[in-house]
Formats: structure tokens, sequence, C-alpha cells
């Protein structure tokens, strides 16, 4: 017995950590309709859709599309999850920490690494009006960007219309 | 601890069968004990090297490192936790709860087998981290009650280091006949079937711990002697050295995995880590006989510390994946090295300690460090070479370090002369006795009769007679019956014990 409650006092902490986790775990899970991802998805799906020739699948498996933020803080976690889950069919997404995670810098012409294309993007406000910058870089000399109207209807951003067609600035690479 | 019921025999086979049988074990694991745990340890490296394969295909390629950081940090401190508590845990239940040591290897087994099920289902939702973890915290549960383990399961108590060193070996071979055919299977099946591959080979492992024989309690065993035994300063410099090591890899796996991943190469290039490691580590089983035959035990862990450590220091001046691969390659190699001393000082200078209770400490320690490491490689985040300037300088201190501590022993003893543990405990009671406790020295010099009792010398009424005195010094603190104490176990142990 009195092995019995002394183990049992141990396994207390150990249960007590396993709730606090399967806490964490909820909480994390439980993002699943981010008005962030429904804005960066429909934005991703028009660059892949007017980009398509540079994203084109390499037999059976899409190609990779690098994703980095345009503005000053990182796309969160849980939104990068939603957004992998919702265009796996279509594209590889893999967000990266630095340019040179999806550009080979080492390369004269700079290309982009597996044959991917890398995507920019800006920050979605809380609230509209949003125009939100989207950018692709698909080489050294071939950079587009463009402004993304969006509108947000019943919690959930949309494009508002076609984007406009604006200089790339925060994926412009110098050689 | 002795093994007592080990597998029947089948009815009619005849007793020089059986023998041949024997012999055939031991010339495979060098110790008949352990033989169950082979095949276990076998399946489990196997599961181990399809749940890696699988995280190629995992979310953790595809989601930026930054962003994840929180995350796998909170989760590598919550690691830690259980860890606080395992040692505790795991110790008592091999030891005292028949069985005991089947059902924790069993909880590895199966509970990896049902979370690798279940993480097939969320490699790419954030659900993939929390069970990532737990399949971590598995994987160190095993860790710590195997080593735990296998000093009570051999039979032969010289057989530690054999037996450790073959089940490393046998454990390396399995993951590598298993990584080719984990490739196909993610070719062709993807991630999920590689993950349900490595349920089922967690699954016939917990068929396995089933057949592993119960230790049953030594009835000579002594828990003081045993903790003296492993608290000596032998086994102490010995487990700093092999903590600054798993430190080390603890610290690499989650750095070069950062670094790798920020400068681009692809999923396989982690692969390729993996494989030099584990291929250090097997070649490690055959340089670690050679290095003993030339250099004291201590030194070669001090040599596990130090390669390596001049290896993160190349990688660190030119940033390679080719001197990565190089860096896991020695890293494997030392760990595998520093284990085989870590176990050969074990075995000589704790020759009584047969319990997992003490083991499953040390063990956890040991786990504790490579958290640590891998915790300070999330934390820094540092550049490249940075962080492989900061852990190389760190190794060759840590050696540097315990090169001095050898000098300095030299240097104030003259030379190390081994003493037996009898006489050991005996000076420190002695000495103790002088510092005026009296009462700590007469249990220490009790001790001491044990340890001698359990080295050979006679189980005679002069025993019985110093232990009854010992008890009733603990029982009501009295400084002359104390000192009595001591000096009756000094003339007994001065008598039987060799010096």
């Amino acid at each position: 017995m009195g092995l019995l409650r002394r183990c049992l006092t141990k396994l207390v902490p150990v249960i007590v950590l396993g709730a606090l986790v399967a806490s964490g775990c909820s909480s994390g899970t439980q993002a699943d309709n981010t008005p962030e991802a429904d804005a960066y998805e429909a934005m991703l799906r028009w660059i892949l859709l007017h980009t398509e020739d540079s994203v084109a699948s390499s037999g059976n498996k899409p190609r990779p599309v690098f994703v980095d933020n345009l503005g000053p803080e990182e796309i969160a976690l849980d939104v990068q999850v939603e957004l992998v889950v919702r265009l796996a069919g279509d594209a590889e997404l893999r967000f990266v920490d630095s340019r040179k995670e999806a550009i080979d810098v080492d390369s004269e012409d700079r290309p982009v690494r597996d044959g991917g294309v890398l995507v920019g993007l800006g920050v979605v406000p809380d609230e509209p009006p949003a125009a939100v910058r989207g950018e692709v870089y698909l080489g050294l000399d071939d950079v587009l960007g463009w402004r993304f109207p969006l509108k947000k209807t019943a919690d959930r951003w949309e494009l508002d219309n076609d984007p406009e067609v604006v200089d790339p600035e925060g994926l412009v690479e110098t050689p | 601890m002795t093994v007592t019921d080990s597998p029947r025999q089948p009815e009619g086979s005849s007793e020089s069968a059986a023998r041949g049988k024997r012999f055939q074990w031991k010339m495979v694991l060098g110790d008949e004990g352990a033989r169950f745990l082979l095949p276990t340890h076998m399946l489990h490296s196997t599961g181990e090297t399809l749940f890696g394969l699988s995280l190629v295909g995992s979310l953790f390629f595809n989601v930026s490192l930054d962003a994840a950081r929180p995350r796998i940090l909170l989760y590598l401190a919550v690691t830690m936790a259980p860890f606080a508590v395992l040692a505790p845990l795991i110790g008592p239940i091999v030891d005292r709860v028949r069985g005991g040591h089947r059902a924790v290897l069993l909880l590895a087994h199966g509970g990896r087998a049902a979370l690798a099920l279940v993480l097939a289902t969320q490699l790419k939702g954030l659900l993939l981290y929390p069970l990532a973890f737990l399949v971590l915290v598995l994987a160190k549960v095993y860790s710590v009650s195997r080593n735990a383990l296998v000093p009570v399961l051999v039979k032969e108590r010289d057989h530690l280091v054999l037996v450790n060193s073959r089940l490393a070996r046998a454990g390396t071979t399995a993951g590598a006949i298993t990584a080719p055919i984990g490739l196909l299977i993610l070719e062709y099946g993807g991630a999920e079937s590689v993950l349900r591959a490595g349920a089922i080979a967690y699954a016939v492992g917990a068929m396995w711990v089933m057949r592993i024989p119960a230790p049953q309690p030594d009835p000579d065993a002594s828990a003081l002697v045993e903790e003296t035994e492993l608290s000596g300063p032998g086994i102490r410099f010995a487990t700093e050295g092999m903590a600054g090591v798993r430190a080390a890899i603890g610290f690499v796996v989650f750095h070069i995995g950062f670094v790798l991943k920020s400068t681009g190469v692809s999923a396989w290039a982690f692969g390729g880590l993996a494989v030099a490691n584990g291929l250090g580590s097997f070649v490690g089983t055959f340089v670690a006989p050679w290095l003993r035959r030339v250099v004291a035990v201590q030194r070669m862990l001090t040599l596990s510390i130090a390669v390596p450590g001049v290896f993160a220091l190349i990688a660190a001046l030119r940033f390679h994946l080719i001197t990565a691969v190089l860096l896991a390659f020695t890293l494997g190699l030392g760990g595998s090295v520093a284990r085989r001393a870590f176990d050969e000082v074990v075995q000589t200078e704790a020759p009584h300690a047969r319990r997992g209770r003490a083991y499953a400490r040390l063990e956890t320690g040991l786990e504790l460090a490579w958290v640590t490491g891998a915790i300070a490689a999330v934390v820094a985040r540092a550049v490249d070479w940075v962080g492989l300037v900061a852990l190389g300088l760190g190794m060759l201190a840590l050696a540097a370090h315990r090169v001095w501590r050898v000098w300095l022993a030299v240097r104030i003893e003259g030379e190390i002369v081994p003493a037996t543990l009898p006489l050991r405990l005996l000076v420190t009671a002695e000495g103790v006795a002088a510092q005026g406790d009296p009462h700590q020295a007469a249990l220490l010099a009790a001790t001491a009769v044990d340890a001698a009792v359990l080295a050979g010398a006679p189980r005679d009424s002069t025993v019985a007679s110093i232990r009854e005195l010992a008890l009733e010094v603990a029982g009501h603190p009295d400084a002359e019956s104390a000192i009595e104490v001591v000096r009756r176990a000094h003339e007994y142990v001065t008598e039987h014990t060799p010096a």
C-alpha cells in the first residue's frame, strides 16, 4: 500500500502536466477558422492560379511554394498549419524563416530551390478596409507584386476584386 | 538480483541441447540473461527508424521554425518534467513490483504503438507537436528502464559492458536494415504508412517484452552499500562526463536541425545526419574495446567529449553538410564509446549495485542532460557558427576540466590506488568520527561491514553484534556506543578485507 501510495504521489504531477499539455493541445487545434487564414488562402490561390506555369506539378507531387512574410511579424503557427492543410492538394507550402531557405543564393541567377516559387504575404489587418500586399519571386529578374483588396463578410475575409499590380519591394533580390 | 523464471525448455529436450541453446545465446549476446531483451531492443530500434523517417512527411518541414519555436520549447520543457518523477517511479516498479519491469517496458512499447497510429492521422496538424513529444518521453522511459534492467538481467556481473555493447550493435543493425524498407514504404505508401509500420514494430516489441524474465531480489543485496557504491567519486566523475556527451547530442539534434532547415537543404539531409550518427554509434562498439586496451576508462570518456568538440569547431569554421555529417558521426562514435566506458566504471566500482532503482536514477540524470542540451539549442537559436563554437568550446572545456581533475588527483595522492569499498567506507567513517559526528560514523562503519560481507567476509557473530549496536545507535544516539561500532568495524574490516 505504501509503495502504491508513493507511486501515486509521484504520478500526480505527471497527470497534472499531462492535463496541461492536453489543454494546450486543444487550444492549439481549435484554430480551425482563423480570419487571417481565409485572407491568405484567397491570396495564395489567386497567385498560384496566375503563376500556374511556374508552379506546375512535377510528376504526381506538387512543386514547393515557399512562403515568407512581408510584414514585420511572423505569420502565426496555427495560420501556417491551416494553410498547409487547406492547400495540400494544390501546393506544398513551406513557410520559411530566411530567404536563403527558399532561394539558392550560391547560384548566380538565384533560382528558387526545388523548382518552386517564393511567395511573400503582407499583414492582414484586424478590420476592413484591407489592401494586403502579395509578391512572387520566380527568379532574379522575375518578381511580381500585387495589392489585394479584401472584404470581410460574416467574419471571413475574401477577395473583393482582382488585385492591383504594384512594383515588388519585399522580395526583390540584389545580384 | 538473480534471474529465476527463465522460460521453460520444450519438453523432451535434452540437457545438452538446452546447454547448446544457452551457449548460442551467450555467443550472440555475451550473456543469456538478457536474451529476450535483444529482440525487444531490435524491434524498438526498428520502430525508432520508421518514426524518424515518417517525420520527413510531417508538418515539421512545412512551418517556419521561428513560429514553431515557442511550441517546441514548451513541449521540451514539459518533456523535462516527467523525468523529475521518472527515477523514483520506474525504480521501485522495476525492483519491487513483480513484473513491474515488464509493465514499464510495455508502457513504452504499447504507448508508442498507439501514439504512432494517432500520429499517422495528425502529421499535418498541430497535434503533431504534443504527440511527437509524448513519443520522445516514452523513448526516454524506454531508454531509462532498459538501461536499468540490463544490470539486473545479466547472469554474470562482468558481462554488463559486453551485453550493453552488443545490444547497441544489434539495435543499430536493425535500424540500418529497416531504413531502406522504410524509404520504400515512404515513397509508395506515404509517411502515414511508415508510421503504421512503426506501430506494428512497437506492438511486436511489446509482445517480446512479456517474455523477459522477472529479476528476483538478491537477499544479500544491501541498499546502503549500493547507494554508497553508486555515489562513489569514480561513478560521479563518469556520470558528469556522460551527461556532457548526452547534453551535446541533445544540443546538436536541435541546433543542426534548425540551421539545416534555415539553409534550405532537403529533408533527406536530416536522414543523412541520422545515418551518420547511427554509423558512428555502430563503429563505436568496435572502437571502444580497442581503445580500452590503450587508455584508462575515464580517459575514454574524456576522449569521447574532446573529439566531437574538435569536430564541432571544425564545423563552425566552415559549416557545410559534410562537416555536419562528420560532427554527427563523431558524436555517435563518442556517445557509443562513452557508454561503454560508463558501463565499465559502474561495473567495476559498483559491483553490488543490482537494483533498477539505483540505475534508473543515474539514467534519468543522463536523459535530463539530453533535454537540457536540446532546450539550450532552442532557446539560443544561435547562428550556425556561434552555436557550434559554443558547443565545441563547451565540450573542450569539459574535457580539459576532466584532465585537470585527474592530474590534480594524481598530484595529491601520488598515484590513484583503487581501494576496496569496505576499506573506503571505513576510512570515511573514521574521518566522519574525527570530525565529531560519531552517529553518522557508526552507520558508515556498519555499512563497511555489510560491504565486507558482500565481498566474501564471514557472516559471523561479530557482524551480528556490530549490526545490532549500529541499529541501537540509529534509534538512540549515544556517542560511546557509536565509537564502539566504529572500533569493532575497524577490527573486522581490516581483518577480513585485503588492502
